[in-house]
């Protein structure tokens, strides 16, 4: 290796160390805070070195890496492939970090753990816990990674080092909308607006009469889209329309773009009702409301239409918002035409740049346009030239080959990953139905299930799963891509005997 | 202003995170039983880190204080008062104290020299740099300017060098410094209210010049005057180094020119006496004998009008020589047309052509090119001379010029022999006389050395080569461009 090569790689590995370090310190100080429940919650006392001590090793391991490597990497950009690799590194760390006080608690084993912590901190919200007799700090740890996961654990950290390669890691994460110039500003006011919503769904649901910690809680599970309650039932618990409302418009604005909400904030409601996704995503509620509602009233689950039809939009906005909210009993009863439009909408999620999961409905559009496009080309008249405009943002933009080409072949890869899955639940004893829709779950981030994963379920289901939620997180490519970084670096370490 | 506020925020935040992860860790320890003596090196280690971390010593030393009235405060008995009861505790108490004091003047002491270290490689770094662009100067001025910028850029201030005295009206302090070679100015008793410092440049007790720094906003700290240092030392190695090349450089030049002027003058000698001669010999007969017939008076007459011509021609040259070989007067170059030149030196060679046809092709736009106009007649007229001496008596001679790309391209064509074997280049040489003595008057062989001189003087080139119809072309080329500054000599 030249003498270049060897700094330029010099230059890299420490701005990755300084990075991860960073991260690892930010996100353990962020794992104390649960313990301020004390406060309010005096008898959860006992649990609270399992959160002091898990983050405090964090932290102190973060210092480490950032001091053993030197900090001079201050204005170095990393690559997108180390970039990517810092960024597994860190959802690994936080994942691992996250999971242990579960397990110091004597709540769960590890793997139970690890599922628990996976599935907070990528929204799913599959939980192996029953939360009616969860001590309130670790339901509050729930609430916080959901809070860190939902918006991106990159981006929280953005908003607090504005330099040390954060940059490169912020776009890796699947942030690519610019609000503001400057990447801590977008950070900074993208955390704005998602709690800002997080405080006003909290106040809402406070005054339709639910306890402070449980308002709290729902209104985070809810905007991150994540789907973790603190009662077994979910959202059904409360038996209120009001609430199931409030939840329901809190989980469509943590769906809905933060570009969007941006112009939205600032009036541009013309933008907001015309950029594509809206309606998509709109459109798709109506029609699979109207769908799952004829479903219930013709298998005869439901008999009042109106009951059925509210119903029947609770959770296709539960589902298509990869939230998890549920106010019907248990999905395993339902008919499977439900089970099928749940699996459907599972898949597709909502807006890009979001919260939510799945392939995203702008790479579904881009893609369905393409093929429009396409098939117009072929069968369609020579004599006239269609139009390849789509609107984003409420401006009509030409949509090029590699952008249909790159949503086409994200939902292909999508679709491999999702079969693979499923096959390997199926393998694990599960039935077709609970393998296609627990993957469906876990893969995009959704948090229903028809009860294969759970309390009960053994460690193999749960790894499977929890990987599967890490894949649906981090856009799969970027998981594959910071994975083979990762160990190409230590690869690189163990050869040179370092 | 701004960094400050930055700094103070960074070192704020540093100091509350250890401070919560510190009171965290001693909590859990409590909650777990663990005996809250642990707590001392835990906040040992806390404070180790905020040493490293923040910017200043008075930063450990706060965040030491604030553990130690809440240790007392939350953890020992009495709680929630600043009373000690245990013993132990105040043993704890005082030794922890001690221990932050020492620890946290060692890891400053650590800090500041880790800070040395890097400063010191980068201006390690920066003197190689500048090391090797000081080996590529030429002239001390160059290694001059060269220092100068670098210092200008690394020390971000004002600063220059000035070679030899800096004359009288440079202020008192610059000649005190070149006069009594020590640093004047700035900073330095005496001088008081000079925003300026002054550094002598020189060796061994000599000086070279004077190195003037802008200290208008603030002074020299130590590590860039002992970097000023070392750079004024490499300076001055890359001045002296380049005063000797260059003293050898006239040397040489000059012993060149003196084995010259000794061939020159023999050549000459020997070269002018033979047409004296015959002049000589043709006057006395025409003098001594008036009954001469006019025929043979015209002849003898005639024979020498010729000889004086030759005579006159090589004088010319020798002038033309020592107007190109004198370094120190720069062409004058005006702007001449192509035609003009051309038909000067046609016309004067119209007369002696004898048996030999000239044709010229003039090119068909009017070309302007900076020239001496006589000097480059004369490389025509060296050009003609030699095609009609040099080439069968009946042959063709084509002048020629016409435009090629950014230069004109000259040339001189005949069809009668071509050159000898042998490098074509060595025509050019000073002395070469051509081996096909066809019995008429030999040359010096200075003609063709002065076109090159002449040409390469313009910034052109000039080539020789045979031709296809038989005979030799000599053909140079001249610059379009490249104003009337280009080099002069």
């Amino acid at each position: 290796m030249s003498a270049q090569l060897k700094e330029a790689n010099r230059r890299a590995t420490q701005a990755m160390a300084n990075a991860v370090g960073t991260s690892a310190i930010i996100i353990g100080a962020v794992e104390l805070v649960p313990v301020c429940i004390l406060v309010w919650s005096p008898e959860d006392t006992r649990l609270a070195p399992s959160f002091i001590f898990p983050a405090l090793f964090l932290m102190a391991a973060g210092y480490v890496l950032r001091f053993a490597k030197g900090d001079k990497s201050a204005g170095y950009m990393l690559e997108r492939r180390d970039a990517a690799a810092c960024m597994l590194a860190v959802w690994l760390a936080a994942i691992v970090a996250y999971a242990l006080p579960f397990v110091l608690a004597h709540e769960l084993d590890p793997v139970q753990a690890v599922f628990e912590a996976t599935s907070g901190l990528t929204t799913t919200g599959l939980s192996v816990m029953d939360p009616d007799e969860c001590p309130r700090m670790l339901l509050l740890h729930r609430s916080l990674m959901h809070y860190l996961g939902g918006v991106g654990l990159v981006l929280v950290l953005t908003c607090m080092v504005s330099r040390s390669g954060g940059l490169g890691m912020y776009n890796v994460e699947g942030h690519v909308d610019r609000l503001l110039p400057g990447t801590a500003r977008t950070a900074r006011t993208i955390l704005a607006i998602y709690s800002g919503i997080i405080a006003l769904g909290a106040v809402a649901y406070r005054i339709l009469g639910m306890s402070a910690f449980d308002a709290i809680n729902t209104s985070i599970s809810a905007v991150s889209t994540g789907g973790f309650s603190t009662h077994v039932e979910s959202i059904a618990y409360f038996d209120s329309r009001p609430v199931e409302a409030v939840s329901a418009v809190l989980m469509l604005a943590g769906a809905t773009n933060f570009l969007l909400l941006f112009l939205l904030l600032r009036g541009k409601v013309e933008s907001f009702a015309h950029h594509i996704e809206t309606r998509v995503l709109f459109g798709v509620v109506a029609v699979a409301s109207v769908a799952i509602a004829a479903i219930l009233v013709a298998s005869g689950c439901c008999t009042d239409a109106a009951d059925a039809l509210w119903t029947a939009f609770f959770q296709t906005v539960s589902a298509i918002t990869s939230t998890g909210f549920q106010i019907v009993p248990s999905f395993a009863a339902l008919p499977s035409g439900i089970l099928l439009v749940l699996v459907s909408l599972m898949l597709a999620g909502s807006m890009a740049g979001s919260t939510s999961g799945g392939i995203k409905l702008y790479r579904i559009a881009v893609s369905f346009s393409g093929l429009l496009w396409s098939l117009q080309e072929r069968y369609g008249t020579k004599h006239r030239i269609y139009g390849r405009k789509i609107n984003r943002f409420g401006k009509r933009v030409v949509c090029t080959e590699t952008e249909v080409r790159e949503a086409a072949t994200f939902a292909a890869t999508y679709i491999l990953v999702f079969a693979i899955g499923s096959f390997a639940f199926a393998l694990c004893g599960a039935s077709f139905q609970e393998a296609v829709f627990d993957f469906a779950s876990c893969l995009g981030n959704a948090g229903i299930g028809v009860g294969f994963l759970g309390a009960g379920s053994g460690p193999v289901e749960l790894g499977i799963g929890a990987f599967g939620m890490l894949l649906g997180r981090l856009e799969i490519v970027m998981a594959f891509i910071g994975l083979a970084a990762l160990l190409e670096r230590v690869k690189r370490r163990v050869a040179h005997g370092r | 202003m701004d960094v400050d506020l930055k700094l103070l925020g960074r070192n704020l935040a540093v100091l509350a995170v250890l401070y919560l992860a510190g009171m965290a860790a001693v909590f859990g320890f409590s909650v777990l039983g663990v005996s809250t003596l642990v707590a001392f090196p835990v906040f040992v280690l806390g404070i180790l880190v905020a040493s490293l971390e923040s910017d200043s010593g008075f930063w450990g030393a706060l965040l030491g204080l604030c553990y130690l009235l809440s240790y007392d405060l939350l953890f020992t008995a009495p709680l929630y008062q600043l009373k000690v009861l245990n013993r132990n505790d105040v043993a704890a108490l005082v030794i922890f104290f001690l221990v932050v004091l020492i620890m946290n003047t060692v890891s400053q002491r650590m800090r500041r020299q880790v800070f040395i270290a890097q400063r010191n490689e980068l201006a390690m770094g920066r003197l190689n740099k500048l090391s090797a662009s000081l080996i590529d100067t030429t002239s001390s001025e160059a290694a001059c300017q060269c220092a100068q910028a670098f210092l200008v850029r690394v020390l971000d201030r004002d600063v220059r060098i000035r070679l030899g005295d800096p004359g009288a009206d440079a202020g008192q302090a610059a000649r005190d410094c070149y006069e009594r070679n020590y640093p004047t100015g700035f900073g330095e008793v005496g001088y008081r209210g000079c925003a300026k410092r002054y550094l002598p440049l020189g060796a061994k007790g000599e000086v070279c010049g004077v190195v003037e720094i802008d200290c208008a906003e603030s002074g020299l700290d130590e590590a860039s005057s002992s970097f000023l240092s070392s750079v004024l030392a490499q300076t001055m190695i890359a001045i002296e180094r380049n005063d000797l090349e260059e003293e050898h450089r006239a040397k040489r030049i000059k012993a060149e020119g003196e084995k010259f002027k000794t061939l020159l003058l023999q050549s000459v000698s020997h070269d002018l006496r033979t047409p004296l001669t015959s002049i000589a010999g043709n006057a006395d007969v025409l003098l001594k004998d008036a009954r001469i017939a006019p025929e043979t008076r015209r002849e003898l007459l005639g024979a020498i009008h010729e000889d004086a011509l030759w005579l006159n021609d090589m004088v010319e040259n020798l002038l033309s020589m020592s107007r190109v070989q004198d370094e120190d007067i720069a062409l004058e170059k005006t702007p001449e047309i192509v035609d003009e030149v051309i038909g000067t030196a046609v016309g004067k060679m119209e007369r002696r052509r004898g048996g030999h046809r000239l044709r010229v092709e003039l090119p068909e736009d009017i070309l302007l090119v900076p020239m001496d106009g006589g000097l480059v007649s004369r490389v025509l007229i060296n050009l003609i001379d030699n095609a009609i001496r040099h080439s069968s008596p009946t042959s063709t001679i084509d002048v020629s010029a016409r435009k090629d790309g950014p230069q004109v391209l000259f040339s001189v064509a005949d069809d009668g022999g071509g050159l000898g074997p042998g490098d074509p280049a060595c025509v050019f040489s000073r002395f070469y006389a051509g081996d096909r003595a066809d019995g008429g008057r030999k040359g010096m062989g200075l003609g063709l050395s002065i076109c090159k001189a002449i040409v390469e003087a313009h910034g052109g080139t000039i080539r020789a080569f045979n031709n296809e119809q038989g005979g030799a072309t000599f053909e140079f080329a001249l610059p379009l461009e490249g104003g009337c500054d280009d080099e002069g000599g």
